[in-house]
C-alpha cells in the first residue's frame, strides 16, 4: 500500500516535469512584421547588466550583527522584535535577498500566511542565481499555501523548490 | 337624623375632599417620581457625554512624537558634518570633555559621543560613550572609549517633532499642566475665577451676584461663570444664552468637577479655550494664541503677554489686538492691575508691563508642530492602523518614519524652486504651489511630506487632499497591463500612433492628439513611453480593455474611483499625490505593494508596543512585469521626456521616471526612483488656472534639486529569473541607428526571434 502511495507520487511529479517541459517547447513567438534579420554590428554595453553582479557580494558586519540579534528575540519567543530587527537591516540593505527570506521565516512563525508568502516571493526576485535560498523560499511558499489550504498553489511552489535545486 | 345626615354628608364630602387631595398627592408623588427618573436619566446621560468628550481629549500628557533615529555603522555613507547637526538637533551639547548623557565632543574626523539611553520598539538602548571616525563622507568605525570595543551599530536618539493627541484632529500647540507659565495661572484666577481651587465647579457667591444684576437689568448678561463652566461652554454648548443653557451647563460642571482635578480641569480650560479666528480656522488655547500673536512659545510670553491673552478671554473679537489695539491695550492694563491688586505682581512689575506695547507680531505665524503636512499624516495613519482604544491612553511615544534631513532637503528645494520657476513665467510671487512625497520603496516608509510651499502651513494638505488628474503619469499602468501578457507584448512591440478617432457613449466624438501635435505612424513600445505618446497609448488601452487597465491600477493601489472613460487612458482621472506614490511604489519595490506609512511603532507610557493591525503586504504584480515596467522607465529618462536628468545628474543614472502633463498645462507631475528613494511631485496653482509648466519643466525641476542632494542609489535592475537581456537593434530613440545593438529585456519563454527596426 504504502510502495503503491510512493509510486503514485513519483509519477505525478514525473507528469508535472513532463508537463512543465511539454509548455517550454512550445514557446509563443510575437510575430512582428519584418523582411530579413538584422545583423548587429556591434555589441552593447549595458549599464544595467553591469551592476546586477553586485547582488552576490559578502554580507555587511552590520548585517550580521542585526541577524544575530533577531535570532536572538526569536529564541526568546519574541518574533515582533525579531522581525523590527530584520526591517532595521532591511532598511539599510533594502535588496539583500537573504533578509527578505529571514523575514519571510519570522512571518511564518507569526503565522501570517499571506505576508510569508509575499516576503518570500520578494526574497526569489532578489536572490539573482542563488538557488539554495530561492529553493528554501519556495519550500516556505509552499508551506505557507499548505496552512492557506490553497493545495494546487502549494504544489505549485514545491515543484519549484525541487527544480531549483 | 338630618343632623346625622347631614354630619354624613360632611362626612362624605370630607372624605372626597380627603380622597381628592390623596389622589393629587399620589398623582404629584407619581409625577415627582417620574420627573427625577428623567431627570436622572439625562443626568446619567450627560455625565456619560463629558466623560466621553474629555476622556477623549485627555489634556494631561499628549503623545510625543519622534522622527526616525539615526542609525550609524562602520561603512555606512554619512558626512561627519551632518552627524553634529543631527546631534546638535537631538539637543546634544558641544563640550569639551564628556562627562554625561547628551554631550558630544568634535575632534578632526573623529567624533566622541556620549549617547542618551532611550526606549525603542524591540528595547532600551542603553547610553554609551562612544568614539566614531569619519574617513571621508564615510564612517569607518564605531568604538566604546572604556573598553575600545567595536561597535556595530548605533541609534542616535531621535529628534522630538511634535507633541500630539492622537484623537485629535486639530492643529493646536498643546500644552501640559507643567508647561504652564506660573502667572497664566495666576492671572486667570484673578480676572476670571477667584475661588477656582475652592469651590466644586460652581461659584454659588458668583452666581447670586449674576442673578442680582440679570434681575436688575431684566435680561440675562452677566456670567458669573467658574473657569469650570466656561470650558464646558467652550467644549460642550452653543454660545446662545437661555436659562436652560446654563442650567445645563452647571449640571455638567459640578459633574466635570466630580471626575476630574482641577489640574486636569485647568490644562484642558488651556488648551481648549476660543481665543481668536484665523480666516476658517478658530485659534484654540493659550499655547496656539501665543504661536498666532505672537510667534513665539507660550513658555517665552512676558506677564504683559500674557495678560493681553488672559483679558481676551473675554471676547476675542472684542478685544482682537490686531484689530482693536486701544480696546485690547487697555484690557491688558486691567488684568495687569488686577494681578497686582492681589499681590501676583508687585509695583515694579505692573510698571514696567503697562508701559509696553502690545507686541503683537505683525503676521499671524501658524505652526503646532514643525512638520505639520507630515504630522497631518501620522495621525491619518494612526487611525488607519491602531485601535481608537489604544489611543486613549496618556503619553503615548509615536516612533515615525520622517527623514529630518530629507524634510528639510525637500522643503527648501520646493521653496527655491518655485521662486524661479515664478520668477521664469512671470507669475506674481506665491502664484504657484507644490506638493511632494518621498518615501523609501522597499519599505514604504514616508520619510518627507510636503503639503505647501510655505512650511508653517498646513490649512491645506495638498500631499493628502489635493485631487488633481494625473496625466501620463498613468502611462506604466497601461504597459504594464500589456507587458502583463507576454505572448502578445514585449518591450519593443510595434504600437500604432497614427490618427485616431474614437466614437464615445454619449454620442461625442474624441481625438486625442500627442503634445507635438504630430503622429509617429508605427512606434516600438518603449519608445511609446518614453516619448510618451499619447496616440499609441490610447489605442494600446483600448485593445487591452478600460476593465484591465482599471484592474492594474487597483492592483497597484489606486483606491479612488477610476472613470470608465477613455480619456482616463491619458489621465483624466483625480488622485492626490500621496496616492500617485502610493502606484508607483509598487513599481519601484518590484511589485510589492506596501500601504505606505509613517509609524514604525507607538509605545505606551511603559514602554510596551501597541498592537496594530497587520500591514496587508500582497503581491499583486508578477516580479518580471514589475521589471519590465521599471526598465521602461528608465528608458524615459534616458531617452524620453526626462532626458534632462541625465544633463543634471549624471553621476546618479541610472534613474527611472515618468512626466505628467495634464490640459492647459494646469498640473506639471513627475514620479522618479532610484534603487531605494522615491519621490512624487507636483506644481499647479489652487485656483486650476495654468501654471505654464510641463511635468519637465516643473515638478521635474523640484525633484531634481531635491535629488542633487539626497544623492539616490541608482536603480539596479536586478532581473528576476523569468527574464533574460538580448541585444536587439537599438530602437529607444528615432535617431538611433538599427545598425547599433542594445540590450532589451524579455519574458525568458517569449524572446521574439525577430525584430523589425524602426
Amino acid at each position: 500500500m504504502r510502495d503503491c502511495r510512493l509510486f503514485l507520487v513519483i509519477m505525478m511529479l514525473f507528469l508535472t516535469a513532463c508537463a512543465e517541459q511539454a509548455t517550454k517547447s512550445v514557446v509563443l513567438v510575437p510575430v512582428e512584421e519584418r523582411n530579413a534579420p538584422v545583423t548587429v554590428k556591434n555589441k552593447s554595453a549595458s549599464i544595467h547588466k553591469e551592476k546586477s553582479r553586485e547582488v552576490n557580494k559578502q554580507q555587511e558586519p552590520v548585517i550580521i550583527a542585526l541577524l544575530k540579534d533577531a535570532d536572538k528575540f526569536s529564541g526568546q519567543g519574541e518574533s515582533a522584535k525579531a522581525a523590527a530587527t530584520i526591517e532595521r537591516a532591511l532598511r539599510i540593505e533594502p535588496r539583500n535577498a537573504l533578509l527578505w527570506h529571514r523575514l519571510s521565516v519570522v512571518r511564518f512563525q507569526q503565522q501570517q500566511w499571506q505576508q510569508t508568502i509575499a516576503m518570500a516571493r520578494k526574497s526569489i526576485a532578489l536572490a539573482g542565481n542563488n538557488r539554495k535560498l530561492k529553493s528554501d523560499n519556495w519550500g516556505l511558499i509552499a508551506k505557507a499555501y499548505g496552512k492557506l489550504g490553497d493545495k494546487r498553489k502549494a504544489n505549485d511552489a514545491r515543484n519549484k523548490q525541487t527544480n531549483q535545486g | 337624623m338630618p343632623k346625622k345626615r347631614k354630619t354624613s354628608r360632611k362626612r362624605k364630602a370630607q372624605s372626597k375632599k380627603k380622597k381628592g387631595t390623596s389622589l393629587f398627592k399620589k398623582w404629584m408623588l407619581q409625577l415627582i417620581v417620574i420627573l427625577g427618573c428623567v431627570f436622572l436619566s439625562y443626568c446619567v446621560l450627560l455625565d456619560f457625554q463629558i466623560r466621553k468628550e474629555f476622556d477623549g481629549k485627555r489634556w494631561s500628557v499628549p503623545a510625543r512624537v519622534y522622527a526616525q533615529p539615526l542609525e550609524l555603522y562602520a561603512g555606512r555613507r554619512y558626512e561627519q558634518r551632518l552627524v553634529v547637526e543631527r546631534l546638535k538637533n537631538a539637543a546634544y551639547q558641544n563640550v569639551s570633555t564628556l562627562s554625561g548623557p547628551g554631550q558630544f565632543r568634535l575632534q578632526g574626523s573623529t567624533i566622541e559621543v556620549y549617547t542618551r539611553q532611550f526606549h525603542y520598539w524591540d528595547g532600551i538602548e542603553s547610553a554609551k560613550k562612544l568614539k566614531i571616525r569619519f574617513s571621508g563622507q564615510q564612517i569607518t568605525d564605531i568604538t566604546q572609549i572604556i573598553s575600545d570595543q567595536n561597535v556595530s551599530i548605533i541609534r542616535l536618539t531621535p529628534t522630538l517633532i511634535g507633541k500630539v493627541f492622537p484623537l485629535h484632529d486639530e492643529d493646536r500647540v498643546l500644552i501640559t499642566y507643567e508647561e504652564i507659565p506660573e502667572t497664566l495661572i495666576q492671572a486667570l484666577i484673578a480676572v476670571e475665577d477667584r475661588s477656582y481651587f475652592e469651590h466644586f465647579g460652581l461659584d454659588p457667591f458668583g452666581i447670586l451676584r449674576s442673578i442680582y444684576v440679570n434681575v436688575i437689568r431684566g435680561k440675562v448678561t452677566q456670567g458669573g461663570s467658574t473657569l469650570t463652566q466656561q470650558l464646558i461652554k467652550n467644549m460642550f454648548l452653543t454660545h446662545e444664552r437661555t436659562f436652560t443653557r446654563k442650567i445645563n451647563e452647571m449640571l455638567m460642571a459640578v459633574m466635570l468637577e466630580y471626575h476630574y482635578t482641577k489640574e486636569n480641569i485647568l490644562s484642558a480650560y488651556v488648551n481648549e479655550i476660543y481665543l481668536g479666528q484665523n480666516g476658517q480656522r478658530s485659534i484654540h488655547g493659550f499655547g496656539t494664541a501665543a504661536e498666532f500673536y505672537f510667534s513665539k512659545p507660550l513658555a517665552e510670553l512676558s506677564n504683559a503677554e500674557i495678560a493681553l491673552l488672559v483679558g481676551m478671554v473675554k471676547g476675542a473679537s472684542y478685544y482682537n489686538p490686531r484689530k482693536q489695539s486701544e480696546r485690547a491695550l487697555n484690557r491688558r492694563n486691567l488684568v495687569l492691575n488686577l494681578l497686582h491688586e492681589q499681590d501676583f505682581i508687585n509695583e515694579a512689575e505692573l510698571i514696567h508691563a503697562t508701559s509696553k506695547p502690545l507686541g503683537v507680531s505683525d503676521k499671524p505665524r501658524w505652526s503646532s508642530a514643525k512638520y505639520p503636512a507630515y504630522i497631518d499624516l501620522v495621525r491619518r495613519h494612526l487611525k488607519r492602523d491602531y485601535r481608537i482604544d489604544d489611543l486613549r491612553n496618556e503619553g503615548l511615544q509615536i516612533h515615525t518614519t520622517l527623514d529630518v534631513n530629507t524634510q528639510e532637503i525637500a522643503q527648501n528645494s520646493v521653496t527655491r524652486s518655485l521662486s524661479k520657476l515664478e520668477k521664469g513665467k512671470g507669475f506674481s510671487s506665491g502664484t504657484l504651489q507644490s506638493a511632494l512625497v518621498v518615501v523609501e520603496q522597499h519599505s514604504g516608509e514616508v520619510l518627507a511630506l510636503i503639503g505647501d510651499r510655505n512650511k508653517d502651513k498646513n490649512a491645506f494638505n495638498r500631499a493628502m487632499d489635493a485631487k488633481r488628474p494625473i496625466g501620463s503619469l498613468i502611462k506604466p499602468a497601461i504597459y504594464m497591463t500589456a507587458l502583463n501578457r507576454p505572448a502578445k507584448y514585449n518591450v519593443l512591440s510595434s504600437l500604432d500612433d497614427s490618427r485616431l478617432v474614437l466614437q464615445q457613449k454619449n454620442g461625442k466624438r474624441w481625438e486625442p492628439n500627442n503634445y507635438d501635435k504630430r503622429t509617429h505612424g508605427n512606434v516600438p513600445l518603449v519608445r511609446s513611453i518614453a516619448k510618451s505618446y499619447n496616440i499609441s497609448t490610447v489605442r494600446l488601452g483600448m485593445a487591452l480593455g478600460l476593465e484591465n487597465v482599471i484592474q492594474t491600477l487597483k492592483n497597484l493601489g489606486v483606491t479612488s474611483a477610476i472613470p470608465r472613460l477613455p480619456s482616463m487612458l491619458l489621465g483624466a482621472l483625480n488622485l492626490s499625490p500621496y496616492e500617485v506614490t502610493q502606484m508607483y511604489q509598487t513599481i519601484a519595490s518590484g511589485g510589492l505593494q506596501i500601504p505606505l506609512r509613517t509609524i514604525r511603532s507607538v509605545l505606551d507610557s511603559n514602554g510596551q508596543p501597541l498592537k496594530r493591525y497587520d500591514l496587508a503586504v500582497r503581491e499583486y504584480i508578477k516580479p518580471e512585469t514589475a521589471f519590465l515596467t521599471q526598465y521602461l522607465l528608465t528608458e524615459v529618462v534616458q531617452n524620453g521626456t526626462a532626458r534632462r536628468l541625465t544633463r543634471e545628474l549624471p553621476s546618479l543614472m541610472p534613474l527611472a521616471g515618468k512626466t505628467g502633463t495634464t490640459n492647459a498645462l494646469r498640473d506639471s507631475w513627475f514620479a522618479g526612483f532610484g534603487d531605494r528613494i522615491l519621490s512624487v511631485v507636483w506644481v499647479g496653482r489652487d485656483n486650476n488656472q495654468t501654471a505654464k509648466l510641463t511635468g519637465s519643466t516643473g515638478a521635474m525641476q523640484i525633484w531634481v534639486d531635491m535629488m542633487k542632494k539626497i544623492k539616490p542609489e541608482p536603480l539596479l535592475l536586478i532581473e528576476p529569473e523569468e527574464v533574460e537581456w538580448r541585444d536587439y537593434p537599438d530602437m529607444s530613440n528615432p535617431k538611433s541607428s538599427c545598425a547599433q545593438a542594445k540590450s532589451y529585456p524579455f519574458i525568458k519563454k517569449y524572446v521574439p526571434d525577430y525584430i523589425d527596426c524602426y
